[in-house]
């Protein structure tokens, strides 16, 4: 069963402000490969800190994270192991606002060597028309409304094929019609492709979509449950 | 890869229009300043250089402590002395000096002794009419005073209160200094220019040339007034060469200096506002170097369009001085020299980098999960 483990992480610390803010203590969990799993909690809780941490945005104050087995330390470098096994979806879309949503989303492939420039424009048409984007491909990101925001944004998380989603709150700003939508996407992704995605979210419609569900609280896993 | 980089660069330059704009016109500011000075500069001391270092001229005598060739004086006792040296092949004496015409327009007069044993030397043609006679009141006027003024061979002009003297002909030259002046003979000169018996400078030829240093050496011993020095280290010696070339180098510098301080401000304050979005491009796996690299090339494109528009503007003004101070267009260049262009161009590659890497390499140093919290 450890081979089927994604992620792995041991003993997890985070604080700020010298120490004074303790927003990460002591998580130890793992996330298994083809699974979505919920993230929950009240704000503040350390969700989006904890993500931040196995998305290499962040670096802990002690404790190890393994994917695939292998501590993240140990990869060559970490920008490149986000590039090649991540795909993150922000709460805010965080789209470069002088892009095209096309060129956004080709922006996430441009050192993926695998891909030649013309495949990546195409690839990038493709996931934006799977968005219900593809009268939108050429508009800029700042000219269009906040959920074709966060599905380009989506777009463009997935553009490299992840191994691995990290979600904070990617239905926090958006109605509930195009939250359905931008779940409904990320589920059939996980499902085709194998990825996991662990998704950060106080909203329980998000938690019907998971595998299971992680419930933390001051900075602690207090509960790992199956749903369903 | 590129082209979304260059598509980025470029459309962040348009996302500040009002800031790139005064950010590209500083930067044309202070390169056509650069550019023009730097060309007026060279054209000076090329020009003078040209004028001393001529073949066929092995010593050139001025006397002693004189900055520039007009306020130096020999008396005719000493040319007469130096003349008569039997080392001595040929010595030819100039004088130059200002003279206004009526309409209070500045020309300069340059006296010569022998034009025909020196006209070779300084790049002057006759293109019509004659030479002077010693004997008559009589000038040659170079072809764009001609031009300027709506002269016509036979005209007269009043140079000096006695008498007026003769257009006989006009010429040109490849120096532009001497398009702006009109020459007769010394003695004539001299008279217009109110100082008899006096020259500016001497030009000797040697019978044998390698007897120069022990020619130059018994000149400045025996003569205390005067200052002789082989002609090819003549123009390192004058204080207004030495001295344009001080400034040369001042300008450049004080460009780099400002040009790059311009810049620096920019990108800091482009840096501070992007943080988020170097954040996200870091997050989604772009490298340090590339987010260095998309700053590089914003910065030289707001440099290089800075530096070519003051190029540009630096063409106008040269344009603009010759036509409205005609006076001292001598000292300006025929055109601007490519070199001076490739220099210009060279400055605001150069500063654009520098510009550029310092603010982003200190931006991509923050957290992501930071800078994407900040924002």
């Amino acid at each position: 069963m450890h081979d089927q483990n994604i992620i792995e992480l041991k003993s997890l610390y985070k604080s700020y402000d010298n120490g004074l803010v303790s927003a990460v203590q002591g998580v130890s969990f793992s996330l298994k490969k083809g699974k979505i799993y919920a993230l929950m909690g009240s704000s503040g809780c350390g969700k989006s800190t904890l993500l931040n941490l196995i998305g290499t945005l962040d670096e802990p104050d002690s404790g190890e994270i393994l994917y695939e087995g292998k501590s993240i330390n140990t990869f060559e470098s970490q920008t490149r192991f986000r590039r090649e096994f991540l795909g993150f979806v922000f709460q805010f879309h965080h789209l470069i606002p002088v892009l095209t949503l096309c060129e956004n989303v080709e922006s996430a492939m441009l050192f993926n060597k695998k891909i030649d420039s013309k495949q990546r424009q195409s690839r990038a048409k493709e996931l934006l028309s799977q968005m219900g984007l593809e009268t939108k491909i050429n508009a800029m990101a700042t000219n269009i409304s906040g959920g074709e925001r966060q599905r380009a944004a989506i777009a463009r998380s997935l553009a490299n094929d992840p191994k691995l989603i990290l979600a904070d709150e990617p239905t926090g700003n958006v109605d509930t019609k195009t939250s359905e939508m931008i779940l409904q996407k990320l589920q059939q992704f996980v499902q085709k492709r194998q990825s996991t995605m662990l998704i950060a979210t106080h909203d329980p419609q998000v938690g019907s979509f998971a595998d299971a569900i992680i419930q933390m609280q001051d900075g602690k896993i207090i509960s790992i449950e199956n749903s369903g | 890869m590129f082209k979304i980089c260059v598509y980025y660069a470029f459309r962040n330059i348009i996302r500040t229009p009002l800031r790139s704009f005064f950010t590209i016109f500083s930067v044309a500011m202070i390169i056509s300043m650069y550019t023009l000075l730097t060309a007026v500069a060279n054209s000076f001391t090329d020009q003078l250089t040209s004028v001393i270092n001529q073949e066929g001229v092995d010593i050139i005598i001025q006397s002693k402590f004189s900055a520039t060739p007009i306020s130096s004086s020999i008396s005719q006792g000493l040319v007469e002395e130096i003349k008569s040296d039997s080392f001595v092949n040929s010595c030819v004496g100039v004088i130059l000096g200002k003279k206004r015409f009526k309409d209070r327009s500045i020309v300069y007069l340059f006296g010569i002794s022998n034009f025909s044993q020196i006209s070779g030397k300084l790049g002057l043609t006759l293109s019509e009419g004659r030479l002077f006679e010693n004997a008559k009141c009589e000038i040659l006027v170079a072809e764009m005073i001609m031009k300027n003024k709506k002269f016509k061979i036979g005209d007269t002009v009043s140079l000096s209160e006695k008498e007026p003297f003769k257009i006989v002909g006009t010429y040109n030259s490849w120096i532009s200094f001497f398009n702006s002046s009109i020459i007769s003979n010394l003695d004539n000169a001299r008279k217009i220019l109110g100082k008899p018996n006096k020259t500016n400078m001497l030009f000797v030829s040697l019978k044998d040339p390698r007897k120069t240093k022990e020619m130059i050496d018994k000149i400045n011993n025996k003569h205390d007034t005067l200052f002789a020095v082989k002609s090819s280290e003549f123009s390192n010696t004058l204080g207004t060469v030495k001295n344009m070339f001080y400034l040369s180098d001042l300008i450049a510098v004080i460009t780099l200096f400002v040009a790059s301080a311009i810049l620096i401000n920019t990108f800091l304050m482009a840096v501070y506002e992007r943080t988020k979005e170097i954040g996200i491009l870091n997050a989604i796996g772009w490298s340090r170097g590339m987010i260095v690299y998309i700053f590089v090339v914003e910065s030289l494109f707001l440099a290089l369009i800075g530096g070519l528009l003051g190029f540009l503007i630096s063409l106008g003004m040269l344009s603009y001085i010759k036509t409205a101070f005609a006076n001292i267009s001598f000292y300006l260049p025929e055109s601007l020299d490519f070199s001076i262009f490739g220099y210009s161009m060279l400055m605001c590659i150069i500063v654009g980098m520098i510009s550029a890497i310092f603010p982003a390499l200190y931006a991509t140093k923050i957290v992501i999960a930071k800078a994407l919290k900040d924002a």
